[in-house]
């Protein structure tokens, strides 16, 4: 179906641009093109070429800002705000796929926005131009406005699609804020992440070589590379799987939305992994650390560290529904399902995840073998940390698997309250254990998180007895909670009575 | 006669209760399906199972043999739903709104004008065809969303409390724009708690409490093996003495109540059985106006057979 026919989008076409609405905002767009222009031409009213270019950078700046803002705000409320009006059933019994829904939604919702930069499009083209701005960098301009407002509109509808309030909006917003978090990146060994921002593209692409992030340079799998291209890639990349996670539960009840199966989350964990390894840039790897490089090991313990927020991502991600649950439980009980099956518990496809990650880690050493000998890595304890934060991870999923199937409202949320408040326990009790011998603080970190082996100071041996001791508590907390859901899956849903009589 | 709506051991789970258990019904083409029962017996559970909203814990609903949940979108195109209380989009007019759910049913472009323009008709809203939403009384938004929901002229039609909040002038309206729909061939399954509502308008009806179909049948079926008796009234004219001892003397006669020149009673048997007791009544004497079986009303069903359980 071509997207200008898809009926969501021509929905929002005559909702949003009846011709009174769309004559008043071509107006109003126009209106302040005069006045941005009337603006700057005060200010450079004697060098027509500066004039040009600062009336240029201004209308760019206010497209972005319109346009980034509009689409996250509105796709931010789009499905939440139907679920609300209780118009949303009505969608959902349409033939219309979830892809069609999403396409409409998408491109349809943001109409308005889409309009009004149409319309103040040919006066800051034009400015560019005589700005002194090839074609191609203002062809390529807009295209990165594009693909930059897709990838919001795609993140703020994943977040109402997932978020039961308005305030999903909000959501969109604060992604927004990514363009500028990801921005200290660009002086990293991982110059590429601050591509995921919208400004080094931009900056470089105009030769604003004043800002710092513009005279950097991004590496893709060790070979430098624009901005601009690599900009495109992540939103392409990234995008696509918002749109696998979109297509796959867009005209799902609440209830039942499940990100990822579990392969496909087998499936990102590959994925971020391979982005880890491909953004590096191999000169700021050095044997021994110095202000702008850092050790193959440091490396190793920066993919522990992604790979352990990865894993619990994941574990949220996967967390099956009660009522899946209780079914695989019944079929698995008699034999009709295995252990293994896309709704049983989740915690035996974070041990893959945790496999990939190590597997991925390995063939970065192996394939740097040329540079750096295998030891460098130290891939053992990057083994042990990693399987650390497997059983401690692997704790805190079943632990919240455990709160789906309380009665409690928003389980997810306020299990995830619990185990911070569980680790901030833990490190206040540390610390006042700490004040009467730093040695038993240092057991107890061990024993309770999965800190332990990141402490630096410690005898070697001690420490490693501590954390295999915090980990042999960890695979018996997690026995624990294992009978705890099984003692809950065996129970017997109510029938009311007059139904059983 | 073809079956179209078909569930099989349809179940649902709502965290440790069972709001549907193991339903089984089949609702042949044709027929308007009265499902009734108490607040909380399961019903908008069924309709939302049967239209796809909610995924079943166990069992199977299909329309017209295809499976609604592993068929979704093909299964849609046979399926028209309404729910008790609902929105529309409020910034569309009224022909921009059906236009855009023809679209969204996928009909044959060629074919969404005239059929916009009928649906229009079917609800009498030709007046508003141009207006937009948002100046549309209750009634009218009610009567538009059940043109949404026959636009693709689906098989099967699913409404929820259809009539809830309406006043009885549009109660009526909705009821004659049903029959007709039953006459064009489109099979109704309808949930309600408001039993006169259904009355005289479904061919059969299924009682739900408490999750559980408690009876599922046509009317007649129903009334037939509930009933073991049959309630006659009649009057007559004039002094008739003997009227009360004759009933009395039938054996198959029971439960007299006689005031003035009327009588009810039950009887038990067939309508051979009440013949005879008319004509014993005629050669006695009794000028009889009149003699009349008693029917029995949804209403009569439903607190016979329901043990009122939530309600």
């Amino acid at each position: 179906m071509k997207f200008w026919r898809n009926p969501e989008f021509v929905r929002y076409v005559r909702a949003e641009l009846r011709p009174a609405r769309a004559v008043t905002a071509a107006l109003v767009a126009e209106v302040v093109c005069v006045l941005v222009g009337l603006a700057c031409w005060s200010a450079e009213n004697e060098h027509p070429h500066m004039f040009f270019q600062t009336f240029y950078g201004w209308l760019v700046g206010i497209q972005y800002v319109v346009l980034g803002v509009w689409c996250a705000s509105s796709c931010g409320q789009a499905i939440c705000r139907e679920r609300e009006l209780k118009t949303y059933d009505f969608l959902r019994t349409t033939r219309l796929t979830a892809g069609e829904l999403l396409v409409g939604k998408i491109l349809g919702v943001p109409a308005m926005a889409y309009f009004v930069v149409a319309c103040s499009l040919p006066v800051s083209v034009v400015c560019g131009i005589l700005a002194g701005f090839p074609v191609r960098v203002v062809a390529e301009t807009y295209v990165l406005l594009i693909a930059f407002a897709l990838f919001f509109s795609l993140v703020a509808l994943s977040a109402s699609m997932l978020i039961e309030k308005t305030t999903a909006g909000m959501v969109g917003l604060l992604g927004l804020l990514s363009n500028a978090l990801v921005l200290p990146f660009a002086k990293s060994p991982f110059p590429g992440f601050a591509a995921v921002s919208i400004f080094p593209a931009l900056f470089s692409l105009h030769g604003l070589r004043q800002f710092d992030v513009a005279r950097t340079t991004p590496t893709l799998v060790g070979i430098e590379l624009p901005y601009f291209p690599l900009t495109l890639l992540l939103y392409v990349a990234l995008g696509a799987w918002l749109v696998l996670m979109l297509v796959r539960n867009l005209k799902k009840d609440p209830e039942q939305i499940r990100l990822l199966s579990r392969w496909q989350a087998i499936g990102l964990v590959a994925f971020l992994n391979i982005l880890f390894y491909a953004l590096l840039n191999p000169k700021h790897l050095a044997t021994s650390p110095a202000y702008d490089t850092i050790t193959p090991g440091d490396l190793a313990g920066l993919a522990v560290v992604l790979n352990a927020a990865l894993l619990f991502l994941v574990g949220i991600a996967i967390l099956t529904s009660r009522e899946k649950l209780t079914v695989w439980w019944r079929k698995w009980s008699s034999g009709m399902e295995s252990y293994w099956s896309e709704f049983g518990l989740p915690w035996p496809w974070l041990v893959p995840a945790a496999g990939i990650a190590f597997l991925f880690l390995l063939g970065e050493a192996l394939g740097m073998l040329h540079a750096f000998p295998l030891h460098n890595w130290e891939a053992g304890k990057a083994a042990l940390q990693l399987l650390i934060f497997l059983v401690f991870t692997t704790r805190d999923i079943l632990f919240l698997q455990w709160c789906v199937l309380t009665r409690m409202k928003r389980p997810v949320i306020k299990g995830f309250l619990f185990l911070w408040l569980y680790y901030a326990a833990a490190a206040t009790t540390t610390m006042v254990v700490s004040l009467g011998s730093s040695a038993a603080g240092r057991h107890l970190v061990a024993l309770l998180t999965p800190y332990g082996p990141y402490q630096q100071e410690r005898p070697r041996l001690t420490s490693d007895l501590d954390v295999y001791l915090g980990m042999a508590l960890g695979v018996v907390v997690i026995f624990f909670i294992l009978m705890a859901i099984t003692k809950r899956l065996q129970r017997a849903p109510t029938v009311p009575e007059a139904a059983a009589a | 006669m073809n079956t179209v709506i078909r569930m099989e051991s349809l179940r649902k789970e709502f965290d440790d209760l069972v709001a549907v258990n193991d339903l089984e019904v089949v609702i042949p083409e044709g027929e308007i399906y009265g499902l009734i029962g108490p607040n909380g017996a399961g019903k908008t559970t069924t309709i939302r199972m049967a239209c796809g909203l909610l995924e079943p814990t166990g069992g199977r609903v299909s329309v017209c043999d295809v499976d609604v949940h592993t068929e979704p979108e093909r299964a849609q195109q046979f399926i028209g739903y309404l729910s008790d209380f609902f929105s529309v989009y409020e910034d569309l007019k009224v022909w921009e709104y059906l236009d855009y759910f023809a679209h969204a049913y996928k009909m044959p472009e060629s074919q969404i004008p005239a059929r916009i323009e009928e649906a229009i008709g079917q609800v009498a809203l030709e007046v508003k065809r141009d207006a937009l939403i948002k100046g549309l009384s209750r009634g009218m938004k009610q009567r538009l969303g059940i043109a949404r929901a026959v636009i693709h002229r689906p098989k099967v039609l699913l409404l929820d409390e259809p009539a809830s909040g309406l006043d009885p002038k549009a109660r009526m309206d909705l009821r004659n724009l049903l029959l007709s729909l039953r006459d064009l061939g489109t099979t109704i399954l309808i949930s309600s708690h408001i039993l006169t509502e259904l009355e005289g308008f479904c061919t059969s009806i299924g009682l739900m409490e408490k999750g559980r179909m408690v009876r599922s049948g046509t009317i007649e079926e129903i009334t037939a093996a509930e009933s073991q008796h049959r309630v006659v009234k009649m009057s007559w004219l004039g002094e008739a003495p003997g009227v009360e001892a004759k009933l009395q003397a039938n054996p198959k006669v029971s439960g007299l109540m006689v005031q003035g020149a009327q009588a009810v009673f039950k009887v038990a048997g067939s309508a051979e059985d009440l013949a005879a007791i008319l004509s014993e009544l005629v050669a006695a004497g009794v000028r009889i106006i009149s003699f009349a079986e008693v029917k029995q009303t949804v209403e009569d069903l439903y607190l016979k057979l329901s043990h009122h359980e939530v309600m």
